[in-house]
C-alpha cells in the first residue's frame, strides 16, 4: 500500500474535446513506469493533468497521501512532482546555469547540493555551464531539461517522450541517467511511443488508446511484447 | 457550418422593421435636440455595425478604427472644400467609401503579417499616424488644428426632385436610411457562407486553414468591409456639425466604439448599436447633470465595469438568446 | 550648427534615458503577463505630480519628491496589478486593454480634479555647466547630466536584477515559456507582481525627473503612451537591452528631426519605424522569438 501517485478516473478536455475518458493508474515509490500509446491517444494530456497544467474536470489525483487535484502547477511542483515536457522546451535566451537556477524547490536540500548532484549525473552540463541553451545539441538539451527538472528535488519525475528525436548515443545517455536517478530514489513515470525502448527503463507500463487505459503491461507479458507492440503501438492499418 | 442560410431570421426581420418604423416617427414628436442626438446615434450606429463585423464576428482586434472613420470624413472635406470644390453628394459619398476601402486594404495588408497583440498595436500605430498627418496638414489638405468648416454639398437632386438631406431632419432620415441599408447588408453577409468563414476565423483559424481556406484573403476582406462602412459613417458625420476636426481621428474614437460594442454585446450587430445609444444618451444627459469632469469618471468606470463584470455584453446574455440565435 | 546638433543629441540622450525608464516596466509586464498596460502613462504622471507637490510644499526637497513619487507609483501599481491586471490575464488581449483605458481616463481626470488642468512648473535644480567640445563652447544644464546619470544607474540596477538574481532569471524564463516555468515551481503571478512594482517605480521616477524639463500636466501620460509602445515593440518585448537601445535611438532621431521639421512629423517617423520593424523583424531588436502570441 501507499502509492506515491494515484490517479482516479480523471477526465480531461482540450477545449471541448474529451481527451481523457476516465484514466486510472497508480505508481509506487521507487518504480519506473511507462505510459505507452500511439500519438494522439492522450499521453501528454495525462502527464499534464497530473502536473495540473491541464485541470481535469472530473476525478482525483492523490500524491504522497495528499489530494493535489486542482492545485496550481507551481504548487504541485513544489510538492515534489516535476515534469520534463515533450520537445524539450528550453529557455532559448538562458544559459545552462541559469536554467538550473529557475526551478523553485521546497526541499530541505540546499541549492548547492542539488546542483552538484545534477552535475554528477550530467558531467557534460558542468563543462558547458555558461553556454546558451540554444547552442547545445539535441541530446545535451535533453540532459539539460532533465537536470532542470531535478532541481526541484522531486520524488516523482514525469517525462514526456524523453527519447524521441535523439541520436542513439543520446538515447543511451538518457537511459543511463534514468537508471542513476532511480537508484537515487526518484520515482519515474514517462510517456513513450516505443515499447522496446521504454522497457529499458521501466518495469511495467500502462497502454492508452483513445483516452483510456486499455492494457496494463508487466514483465510477465514480455513474451507477447511484439504482438502487443503491433496491436497497440504499431501503425494503424 | 450552416446549410442554406436565410438572410434574416424571423425575429431579426421583425426587429428591424419595428425599429425602422419607430425611428421614422421620432422626428414627428421631438424637438431639434433629440433629432440631433438620434442622428448622432444612427451615424455612430453604422460605425458600430462596421466594428461589430470586424471584432464581434471575425474576432479581429483593432484600436485604430478612428482612422477609417476620421480619414474618410477628411477625404470628403478635401474633395469639397480644401483641395477641390466638388459639390455632388454622390461623388462625395463614393469617395468616402472608396477611401474607406483603400485604407482597409492598406491596414489589413499590414496586419496579416502580424498576429495577436501586435495586430492591435499596428492598428493603434495607424490611428496615431493618421492623427499626426491631420495635424501636420501636408499641402493644406486638412487645415490642421482648426479643422475644416463650411462643407456644403449641393442638395440631392434626382429627376426634378430636390431634397435637402444634409442638415436637420433631412440628415436624420438620410442617416436612418443608410443605417437600415447597412444593417440589412451586413446581416446578409454575416448569415451567409462568407459570414460563416468570418466566424470561423474568430473561433478556430487553424482549422479553417487546414480545410484549405485562404484566411489571409478573408481577413483582408473584413478589413475592406469595415473600412467601407466606417467610411459611410465618416461621410455622414461631416454634416452633423458641418465641420471636420482632428477630434475625429483621435484614437479615443476607436476606443469608444470598442467600449460601446463590448457593452452592447459583440457578435449581434444590434448589440453595439444599443451600446452606442446607451453611451451617447448618457454622455449628453449625464454630463449636463453631473458636469463634464464627473462624466469622465463614469465613462472610465464604465470601461472597467464592462470588461470585468459584463462578460458578453448586454445582448449576449441568455435572455436575448432567441434574438441572436447564433448560427 | 554643429553646436545645435550636439545639443540636440545630448537632449535626445537625456530624453531617451527617461523614456527607457518608462518603457522598461511596460515591456516586462507585456512580455510576462501579455497585457498591454494602457494605463502605464498614469504612473509616469503620478511620479511627476507627487514630485511637484513635495518640491513645492514646505518640505521643498526635489530628491525626496522623486523618491516618494516612486513609492506612490509602486503602491498604486500593486493595487492595479491585483485588481485588474492579474484577473484579466487569461482574457483575449483586447479586453484588459479596454479596462486599462478606463483606468487611464480616471487617473487623468483625478489629476485634473486635484491639481487643475494647467501645467505645473518644477524649477530646474543646479545651473549650467560650461565645457569645451570639439572646439566649441557649450553651456549645458547640469541637471540634464544628472538625469542621465540617475537613469543609467537605475537601468543598470534593473539589468542586474533581471540577469543576475533568481527573481530576474525566473522572470526571463516565464516570459519565454510560461507553462514550463510554472511546472518548475515558479509562481509567475508573484514574479509578475514584483517586476511590475519595479517597473512602476521606475516610471514614477521618470515622471519626477521629467518634471523640471517638461513640467507636469494632466495629459502627459496619455501623450507619451503611443511613443512608449513604439519603443517597446521596436526594442523587443521583455528585453531591457532592446528597450534602452530603442528608447535612445528613437529619442535622438526625433530630437534631431526637430531641428528640421515639426514635432508631429518627427513622431510620424517614429511610427514609420514601428511599422517597418513589425514587417521586417516583428520580435524587435532584441526580443525573444517565442513571445509572439
Amino acid at each position: 500500500m501507499g502509492n506515491l501517485l494515484e490517479v482516479n478516473d480523471i477526465h480531461s478536455y482540450y477545449g471541448s474535446a474529451h481527451i481523457l475518458q476516465g484514466i486510472s493508474l497508480s505508481i509506487k515509490k521507487g518504480e519506473g513506469v511507462a505510459l505507452l500509446g500511439r500519438n494522439g491517444t492522450g499521453k501528454t494530456t495525462t502527464l499534464k493533468s497530473i502536473m495540473s497544467l491541464i485541470q481535469p474536470r472530473e476525478g482525483k489525483i492523490l500524491y504522497d497521501g495528499g489530494d493535489i487535484t486542482g492545485l496550481p502547477p507551481y504548487l504541485v511542483a513544489r510538492k515534489g512532482l516535476s515534469m520534463v515536457p515533450e520537445g524539450r522546451h528550453i529557455f532559448p535566451a538562458l544559459n545552462v546555469i541559469e536554467h538550473l537556477r529557475v526551478p523553485v524547490s521546497s526541499s530541505i536540500v540546499g541549492r548547492d547540493r542539488l546542483l552538484s548532484r545534477v552535475f554528477n549525473i550530467f558531467p557534460e552540463l558542468q563543462e558547458r555551464k555558461k553556454q546558451s541553451a540554444s547552442a547545445l545539441s539535441g541530446g545535451e538539451q535533453q540532459m539539460l531539461v532533465i537536470a532542470r527538472a531535478l532541481m526541484t528535488d522531486p520524488k516523482l519525475l514525469l517525462l514526456d517522450e524523453p527519447m524521441e528525436g535523439l541520436a542513439p548515443k543520446a538515447v543511451a545517455r538518457v537511459i543511463e541517467s534514468m537508471g542513476v536517478i532511480q537508484r537515487e530514489g526518484v520515482t519515474i513515470f514517462f510517456a513513450s511511443a516505443d515499447l522496446e525502448r521504454a522497457f529499458r527503463i521501466a518495469k511495467r507500463a500502462y497502454i492508452l488508446e483513445k483516452g483510456r487505459v486499455v492494457f496494463h503491461f508487466t514483465e510477465d507479458h514480455m513474451a507477447d511484447s511484439l504482438e502487443i507492440q503491433r496491436r497497440y503501438l504499431g501503425v494503424r492499418e | 457550418m450552416t446549410k442554406g442560410s436565410r438572410i434574416l431570421t424571423t425575429w431579426q426581420g421583425l426587429t428591424i422593421v419595428l425599429v425602422a418604423l419607430l425611428f421614422v416617427c421620432i422626428p414627428l414628436f421631438s424637438g431639434s435636440f433629440i433629432i440631433y442626438l438620434v442622428t448622432y446615434c444612427l451615424i455612430f450606429g453604422i460605425f458600430a455595425l462596421a466594428y461589430d463585423l470586424f471584432y464581434g464576428y471575425a474576432g479581429l482586434v483593432s484600436f485604430g478604427h478612428s482612422m477609417f472613420f476620421g480619414m474618410t470624413a477628411y477625404s470628403v472635406g478635401a474633395l469639397s472644400t480644401t483641395l477641390f470644390h466638388v459639390t455632388n453628394p454622390l461623388l462625395l459619398l463614393g469617395a468616402a467609401l472608396a477611401i474607406g476601402a483603400l485604407l482597409g486594404l492598406l491596414v489589413g495588408f499590414f496586419c496579416t503579417y502580424t498576429r495577436g497583440i501586435y495586430v492591435a498595436l499596428v492598428t493603434f500605430a495607424f490611428a496615431q499616424i493618421s492623427w499626426l498627418v491631420v495635424m501636420v496638414d501636408p499641402g493644406g489638405v486638412t487645415w490642421g488644428e482648426n479643422g475644416i468648416v463650411g462643407v456644403r454639398p449641393g442638395p440631392f437632386q434626382m429627376g426634378g426632385l430636390t431634397l435637402n438631406l444634409f442638415s436637420g431632419t433631412g440628415l436624420y432620415y438620410l442617416a436612418l436610411a443608410f443605417f437600415v441599408i447597412s444593417y440589412l447588408v451586413l446581416r446578409a453577409i454575416v448569415n451567409s457562407q462568407i459570414g460563416d468563414i468570418f466566424k470561423g476565423i474568430k473561433q478556430n483559424e487553424d482549422r479553417l486553414l487546414s480545410l484549405g481556406y485562404n484566411t489571409r484573403q478573408y481577413k483582408i476582406l473584413v478589413f475592406v468591409l469595415t473600412g467601407v462602412f466606417s467610411g459611410l459613417s465618416g461621410f455622414l458625420v461631416v454634416f452633423l456639425d458641418n465641420c471636420i476636426t482632428p477630434s475625429l481621428v483621435e484614437w479615443s474614437v476607436g476606443a469608444e466604439i470598442l467600449l460601446m460594442t463590448i457593452l452592447g454585446g459583440p457578435g449581434t450587430l444590434m448589440g453595439p448599436v444599443l451600446g452606442v445609444f446607451l453611451v451617447s444618451f448618457s454622455k449628453f444627459y449625464v454630463s449636463s447633470w453631473l458636469g463634464a469632469g464627473n462624466w469622465v469618471y463614469l465613462l472610465g468606470g464604465l470601461y472597467i465595469f464592462v470588461v470585468m463584470c459584463l462578460r458578453g455584453g448586454i445582448l449576449n446574455t441568455r435572455i436575448f438568446g432567441f434574438w441572436t440565435e447564433k448560427r | 550648427m554643429i553646436g545645435l546638433i550636439i545639443t540636440q543629441m545630448l537632449n535626445g540622450l537625456t530624453i531617451g534615458l527617461i523614456y527607457a525608464l518608462i518603457a522598461v516596466g511596460l515591456t516586462i509586464v507585456l512580455g510576462l503577463m501579455g497585457v498591454v498596460n494602457f494605463a502605464h502613462g498614469a504612473f509616469y504622471m503620478i511620479g511627476g505630480y507627487i514630485a511637484y507637490t513635495i518640491t513645492s510644499s514646505f518640505l521643498g526637497n526635489f530628491w525626496m519628491g522623486l523618491f516618494i513619487g516612486a513609492l506612490v507609483s509602486a503602491a498604486v501599481g500593486v493595487g492595479l496589478f491585483i485588481s485588474i491586471i492579474k484577473p484579466l490575464r487569461q482574457r483575449p488581449p483586447l479586453e484588459p486593454m479596454v479596462a486599462l483605458v478606463g483606468v487611464a481616463m480616471i487617473f487623468e481626470q483625478l489629476i485634473r480634479t486635484i491639481w487643475g488642468a494647467d501645467p505645473k512648473l518644477l524649477p530646474i535644480p543646479f545651473g549650467r555647466i560650461q565645457f569645451n567640445l570639439l572646439g566649441f563652447t557649450f553651456r549645458y544644464p547640469i541637471y540634464f547630466l544628472v538625469v542621465m546619470i540617475i537613469s543609467i544607474l537605475l537601468l543598470i540596477l534593473f539589468y542586474y536584477v533581471f540577469r543576475k538574481t533568481d527573481l530576474g532569471v525566473r522572470c526571463l524564463a516565464s516570459i519565454q515559456d510560461r507553462e514550463t516555468a510554472m511546472s518548475l515551481g515558479v509562481d509567475v503571478d508573484k514574479v509578475g507582481r514584483l517586476m511590475f512594482i519595479m517597473g512602476m517605480a521606475a516610471a514614477g521616477v521618470a515622471g519626477g525627473l521629467a518634471g523640471p524639463i517638461f513640467s507636469v500636466y494632466p495629459t502627459m501620460g496619455i501623450e507619451l503612451i503611443g511613443l512608449v509602445f513604439v519603443i517597446v515593440i521596436v526594442g523587443g518585448l521583455g528585453s531591457i537591452g532592446g528597450t534602452v537601445i530603442a528608447s535612445i535611438t528613437i529619442a535622438m532621431i526625433t530630437s534631431l528631426a526637430l531641428l528640421f521639421v515639426s514635432g508631429n512629423v518627427a513622431h510620424i517617423f517614429a511610427y514609420a519605424i514601428l511599422l517597418a520593424i513589425l514587417i521586417v523583424r516583428p520580435r524587435g531588436i532584441m526580443g525573444f522569438e517565442k513571445v509572439l502570441e
